[in-house]
């Protein structure tokens, strides 16, 4: 070998290498490039640039033209995937260089606001604290759409299949029958990396955020799993979050465009940021302009810092306190903060991942809240987004007077009922077990399952002064324990001794004398 | 011998008299042919179901035995399966795996709002108690028999994992047997909600009495720490050599369950048919099938 060939090889492999740095120093990016209303500018069009490599872009409103985007306030914006081995402000400083562009923001992160709770938290029932549920009371004279921009649903759920919104105005044949921009959106939408072309109508929660918010709000009343705080809304899952609980604001601001254009009462928004994109900020602000209700978590990292959306102007932010009425140790606090209510809540998951489960959080505190102003508006369509702020601060103990660690605080399902002349200590809350009539009806024990060493037999009565006998059963039908008592007509309560008792299912009865027939119901014991 | 056996006798009863029970394992509810006769089988020869209650009762004529019953007690939503091999090892003793199987659902799921009950939901429970036992010829005239226990249950969400040991003899002569069985030794059970639950045993003690040609008279009782005594009787009637019938009361004290069942001899098969009426408690119906070979 000569020293020609030397020097040839040793420049090949120079040559390599720096070639080789320079990809392994490229990075990708996504960017919001938002344009001057006047801007004629095609991304698509730009020649290939040492500074940085354009891989794709979209145009978020490609339907619409500049005059008509300038008329609605919405500034033209394109997301791009661009490759660069420039530092992210650098390379943003070569973008916004361009005529016609007026400034670029990265396509910022969005954070899921939950986290799986102790496994004995199933002891706090909080939904149940909360006191939402009483908000059964109020007859639902409409069904109210709730869009939940998340993980996506189960749509299989048992608990959920019956709550899925439908497009009617789409059908499952491959085309966009409704003209929409979307194809095939019966029950609602999925962007993933919307920039790469990932984006259909499959909404499948293959992570289980969405589908327990989903049960907080919605899941059905039918005599499995649990019951929502408002079993007749619909829910327009809109997915943009993956498996993985990432997910950028352009793909947010779209979703929250889809669903008031679909025709959305509430988007609850269970995420968030510390910063906000221009898209996602004028979709907020296109959402109030059209009567729908915006809710947000303000998040769990104890901060006093708003994250957004909770923070937008237009959005009503959600907080979490404990079974004591104190902010948690984990929710965000401050200005963006309005409402409280509690967040450790047992709610449906995918049926791969048990079908049932407890998750804590803002995130689910916000879907109670949706829950509970879904109920109202399908109560009453004098509820409007224009007045329920107002409505759920007349109620709140701060309503007046916004605080900084609990906004206006909790607000009073008591009062909200009060508001539609029902007295929340009527008994029109226990359960009616149709199945069992006779003299003694509706029977059942509270707490089921049982921590402490005895529980309540609540039932009903036909009359009074019936002689009737409470008996305890072990699995198989020996007596554990007996006592006798004379009935009053309606609601009676008779206490049950478990103290003896290990855990593990017991049957008991009761029995009235002169009657051959028996009412019985099941208690587990579990400590 | 016979010395030495009566003081292990009396050690054992002296020693259970100091025990407590409580309610752990399924007992009569996955049985068919054992239920029907009143659950009084302590002193009984019992097929794979003896198991459930006194190891030393496992009795097959074969070398080998199976047994599979689906029952249903009280209302439909409580169902029960009982499955049983056994097989005959070192040419007299009797080794056999029986896994008793609860389901219960439609469990309500109910919280207190302000002093209501709200039905959250509801939810079922699992509960299966695979045992292995091994039941000894001593003598001709006594039969010793040992059971490992292993306890699972799975309910709202939560499981519990545990064991326990029974230990059972059976003294039995032309006209009379004699059965003592203890259960649930040293049985715990740890809950995944942290607790750990000592289960109490439970002891047995029965009598059988042939009498006429093919007539046997039952009689057996269980005491454990938290419930009065139970007294049980039965019998059994070998109507002609295909068919059986028998009846019996379960806890006759108390809750006076009577039942009655029939058994269908078929060559090595046989089918068990058993009804149960408790007097608080609905009615209860099982049926199952062995087979010899």
């Amino acid at each position: 070998m000569n020293i020609k060939s030397i020097k040839f090889w040793l420049i090949t492999l120079m040559a390599l290498v720096s070639c080789v740095s320079s990809t392994v120093m490229a990075a990708e990016y996504e960017l919001l490039v938002y344009k001057s209303p006047v801007s004629k500018l095609n991304l698509n069009k730009l020649t290939l640039s040492d500074e940085y490599r354009i891989i794709n872009t979209k145009n978020l409103f490609p339907n619409k033209s500049r005059l008509s985007l300038a008329k609605a306030n919405i500034t033209q914006t394109e997301l791009l995937l661009v490759e660069s081995d420039q530092s992210l402000e650098a390379l943003m400083a070569s973008i916004e260089r361009l005529d016609g562009v007026s400034h670029v923001e990265p396509n910022y992160p969005l954070e899921l606001y939950a986290d799986y709770s102790d496994p004995d938290s199933y002891k706090q029932l909080n939904l149940i604290k909360s006191n939402a549920l009483k908000l059964w009371a109020l007859e639902a004279n409409r069904q109210v759409v709730v869009a939940i921009i998340d993980t996506g649903i189960d749509t299989s759920h048992p608990d959920l299949a019956d709550a899925l919104y439908v497009n009617t105005n789409e059908s499952l044949d491959g085309s966009d029958n409704d003209a929409n921009g979307y194809t095939d959106d019966i029950n609602g939408y999925t962007w993933l990396n919307w920039v790469s072309g990932v984006d259909h109508a499959d909404v499948y929660d293959d992570h289980g955020h969405g589908t327990h918010l989903a049960g907080i709000i919605a899941a059905r009343d039918n005599n499995d799993g649990v019951t929502g705080i408002n079993p007749d809304a619909l829910i327009m899952p809109l997915k943009i979050f993956n498996s993985a609980g990432k997910a950028k604001q352009a793909e947010a601001a779209l979703a929250v465009r889809y669903a008031v254009d679909q025709g959305a009462d509430i988007i609850n928004c269970s995420w968030g940021y510390a910063y906000i994109s221009t898209v996602l900020d004028e979709a907020l602000s296109y959402a109030a302009d059209n009567g729908v209700i915006v809710l947000a978590a303000v998040g769990n990292a104890s901060r006093s810092w708003g994250y957004f959306p909770a923070a937008h102007d237009d959005v009503i932010g959600i907080g979490s306190i404990d079974e004591n009425g104190d902010l948690t140790e984990y929710s965000n606090y401050g200005s963006a903060l309005d409402y409280v209510i509690e967040g450790d809540i047992y709610s449906t998951l995918p049926l791969n991942k048990e079908g049932y489960g407890y998750l804590r959080g803002t995130s689910q505190s916000t879907a109670v809240m949706s829950g509970l102003m879904s109920r109202l508006m399908a109560h009453s369509t004098a509820v409007t987004a224009s007045n329920i702020n107002g409505l759920l601060r007349s109620a709140a103990p701060f309503g007046t007077d916004k605080q900084l660690s609990l906004g206006y605080g909790e607000v009073s399902i008591d009062a909200l009922l009060a508001e539609y002349n029902i007295d929340a200590s009527e008994e029109i809350y226990i359960f009616s077990d149709d199945t069992q009539n006779g003299e003694i009806n509706s029977l059942l024990n509270a707490p089921n399952p049982v921590q402490g060493n005895s529980t309540t037999v609540y039932f009903n009565a036909q009359e009074s002064g019936m002689q009737a006998t409470l008996s305890l059963f072990s699995m198989n039908g020996v007596l554990l324990s007996e006592s006798s008592f004379s009935t009053e007509e309606g609601v009676n309560e008779q206490s049950l001794d478990l103290s003896d008792l290990n855990n593990g299912l017991y049957l008991y009865a009761i029995t009235v004398e002169g009657s051959s027939a028996a009412y019985t119901g099941k208690c587990m014991i579990l400590r | 011998m016979f010395n030495r056996l009566l003081l292990y006798i009396i050690v054992i009863l002296g020693f259970t008299s100091q025990l407590i029970a409580s309610q752990a394992s399924l007992e009569d509810s996955v049985l068919v042919e054992s239920y029907a006769k009143g659950y009084a089988i302590t002193a009984d020869k019992n097929n794979l179901e003896g198991a459930e209650k006194n190891p030393a009762s496992v009795a097959f004529e074969s070398k080998k035995a199976f047994v599979f019953n689906a029952n249903q007690s009280y209302d439909a939503s409580i169902k029960q399966a009982f499955l049983g091999v056994g097989t005959t090892v070192f040419n007299r003793a009797k080794l056999s795996l029986t896994i008793p199987i609860q389901f219960v659902d439609e469990i309500n799921e109910v919280a207190l709002v302000n002093g209501a009950a709200i039905k959250m939901g509801e939810f079922s429970m699992l509960t299966i108690q695979p045992k292995v036992t091994i039941t000894l010829p001593i003598f001709d005239f006594l039969d010793f028999g040992a059971s490992a226990t292993g306890l699972f249950d799975n309910a709202y969400n939560e499981t519990a994992e545990g064991h326990g040991f029974d230990f059972g003899f059976r003294v039995h002569f032309d006209k009379i047997s004699f059965g003592y069985a203890l259960q649930q030794f040293a049985a715990e059970k740890l809950w995944s909600t942290g607790r750990k639950e000592s289960i109490e045993p439970n002891a047995n003690a029965g009598l059988k009495v042939s009498m006429l040609k093919n007539m046997d008279l039952l009689a057996d009782v269980s005491k454990s720490k938290f419930q009065d005594s139970i007294y049980n009787l039965g019998s059994t009637l070998q109507v002609t050599s295909k068919l059986s019938i028998s009846a019996g009361f379960r806890d006759v004290t108390n809750t006076q369950q009577f039942r009655f069942g029939s058994s269908l001899n078929l060559n090595s098969w046989r089918v068990h048919y058993a009804y149960g009426r408790h007097n608080v408690l609905s009615d209860s119906h099982k049926v199952g099938v062995t087979f010899e070979y």
